[in-house]
């Protein structure tokens, strides 16, 4: 693939958001002088001031502060568990999807069983098996998504394997391992993006609503979704402390997704003029 | 030259279905001399393609299954080839062209690389001289300023231009037999005509055999030394191509070639057929064309006519035959 095309705005946007997170996920230290568990009572539910940008929350923690450190967790939950998912669902699509009859029959019923779990009850299950930590989150959510990344790969290349270039493949003696991965994922690629950016938002949320049940990342350590999660219980004294947690999900969200846009163009021929 | 390449014996390929078993191709035999043009004709529906497909084994289970029959390679069974072996045949010695060339390549992919990619896994070339042979096969099939378009992409050119492409994909590896699945349909005619050149040029020059499936007469005139007439899932008649289109011994040859507009005659309608192709899961006893045929006797209705020799390579499956070259004869 050659990168030889004018860089839109929207992929900048990706690559300054999706940077600074990453940066901020690996040496949070450098972005803030607080510590993110210490709590202070002399300043409880601040709202943002010169001291604390953003504010502080229900124990007098820097509410900047938590972001910037809630970020690895978050970040890992969020990306950790969307690969993971991809890992597992998209061959099991594509599998599904090419060889068709009994096997389609078996994958997908199975799917369609962990799809028909409450995601909560499945989380419950999962950390109950493995307990409560990172992994075993990332896992739990893994778990919940990875039929959707099925789903879609299946139903794309259920359209595409009976297109002529498929079958050409085959004419020149094409084994059915490349077809798979070499013919058809390739294709697959722009719902595949799509799909993982949505999951990804998908899978801070579901942190946020199993950190209210208890099972997400275990206070006092810092989460985007946890901090949302709590924030609520303040949104009549304290309105501010929600917005930060919000909008660093809604703008990786939406970098994860021109990231998957940028993605698929490089993919695309078509958009290679 | 006349040793033959490939030989088709007998070969049933039937589609299992809720509605019962499709015979799509019911006991075909024909053959296929070293660099020879062989037409296969028939109307849609017949098995050409199936046929075609049943060569490379491209059949797709569950639905349709090879039966019964022979498929012979210079000697060899292919039907009785394991999986891995088969796949050393495909597009190393026999390769197929597809209708459609808008849709035959993959859009993600520079055509060089595709081309490359056969010449790599059939004839262990490095990726350097695939590329090198990938540029003289486009070169071959007269693309111009090949060693720039070897890195576009599909979409950036046109049917005539993707079909050759397919041809020098088809060609790369240096196939004894090339199966044409109505190489030209999606083409304009002008387009056609070049292509047509093109196969008929790569033949003489590598010595390529051909199948060439059509279902236009005017190829199987222009292109072939031999032809297969098909119909309702078997072949009918085979002979070389200025005998079959002059003295067709088929019923339904005949009706083919009567359908054909002639240029120097003036009618209003053209001659059509009678009654229309049965369907394959309720196929008739007997003879396949009996219901639709001028000359069908009791006999047509009961007994599945045998192969009989017309000439030393013209055969035919016709009861009637005989009496069919009298009966022309006295309508000239």
């Amino acid at each position: 693939m050659k990168l030889k095309k004018r860089v839109s705005v929207t992929t900048v946007f990706a690559f300054v958001v999706l940077g600074v997170v990453i940066l901020m996920a690996l040496f949070p230290q450098l972005f803030t002088s607080y510590d993110p568990t210490t709590p202070d009572y002399e300043s409880v539910l601040k709202g943002p001031s010169a001291a604390h940008w953003l504010g502080t929350d229900e124990v007098g923690r820097d509410i900047m502060c938590r972001l910037i450190y809630g970020t690895r967790n978050t970040m890992m939950v969020g990306l950790g568990s969307s690969l993971l998912a991809a890992l597992i669902g998209i061959p099991l699509g594509l599998i599904a999807g090419y060889f068709g009859g009994l096997l389609d029959n078996v994958i997908m019923r199975i799917l369609d069983a962990f799809l028909s779990f409450p995601a909560m009850l499945l989380a419950i299950l999962v950390i109950t098996i493995f307990g409560n930590s990172v992994p075993s989150l990332i896992l739990t959510i893994a778990t919940v998504n990875f039929p959707r990344f099925s789903r879609v790969v299946r139903s794309n290349v259920l359209s595409l394997k009976d297109r002529e270039f498929v079958e050409a493949n085959r004419a020149f003696g094409a084994k059915n391992s490349y077809i798979l991965f070499r013919t058809l994922l390739p294709n697959c690629v722009s719902a595949i993006t799509v799909q993982f950016s949505l999951l990804t938002a998908v899978a801070i949320l579901v942190e946020a609503g199993l950190s209210f049940i208890g099972l997400g990342i275990q206070p006092p350590d810092p989460a985007w979704g946890s901090m949302l999660q709590y924030s609520q219980n303040y949104l009549s004294q304290a309105s501010w402390y929600m917005i930060a947690p919000t909008v660093m999900i809604f703008l990786v969200v939406l970098a994860v997704n021109f990231f998957g846009d940028f993605l698929r163009d490089l993919f695309d021929p078509m958009k290679q003029r | 030259m006349a040793e033959k390449i490939l030989e088709i014996r007998e070969l049933e390929t039937h589609f299992f279905s809720s509605r019962g078993v499709a015979k799509a191709v019911d006991k075909v035999s024909y053959s296929l001399k070293r660099g020879e043009i062989l037409g296969v004709v028939g109307e849609s529906g017949c098995g050409k393609s199936v046929t075609a497909l049943s060569v490379l084994r491209l059949i797709k289970p569950p639905g349709g299954k090879i039966v019964g029959g022979e498929i012979l390679l210079d000697g060899v069974d292919l039907l009785k080839l394991p999986e891995r072996e088969m796949r050393k045949v495909r597009g190393n010695r026999i390769s197929m062209i597809f209708q459609e060339p808008m849709t035959s390549l993959n859009p993600l992919f520079t055509v060089g690389d595709q081309i490359m990619e056969p010449l790599m896994q059939h004839r262990g070339l490095s990726k350097k001289e695939a590329k090198e042979e990938a540029v003289r096969m486009l070169a071959a099939v007269g693309i111009p300023s090949p060693e720039k378009r070897v890195n576009d992409y599909p979409n950036s050119m046109s049917g005539g231009m993707r079909q050759r492409v397919m041809i020098a994909m088809a060609l790369s590896c240096n196939p004894e037999v090339l199966i044409a699945d109505e190489p030209t349909t999606a083409l304009d005619v002008t387009i056609q005509a070049q292509i047509l050149e093109l196969m008929k040029k790569m033949r003489d020059e590598l010595g390529t055999a051909i199948i060439m499936i059509t279902h236009d007469l005017g190829v199987v005139a222009e292109m072939c030394d031999r032809t297969a007439v098909m119909y309702c899932g078997s072949a009918v008649e085979e002979g070389p191509v200025h005998e079959v289109f002059k003295a067709p011994s088929h019923p339904y040859t005949r009706g083919l070639m009567m359908s054909i507009p002639k240029l120097t005659e003036e009618s209003d309608r053209l001659y059509n057929i009678k009654g229309s192709v049965p369907s394959l899961f309720h196929l008739p006893e007997g003879c396949r064309f009996a219901d639709r045929c001028e000359f069908c006797t009791e006999k047509c209705k009961k007994e599945t006519p045998p192969v009989e020799y017309v000439g030393p390579n013209h055969t035919v499956k016709c009861h009637h035959w005989r009496t069919l070259e009298r009966f022309s004869d006295e309508r000239r």
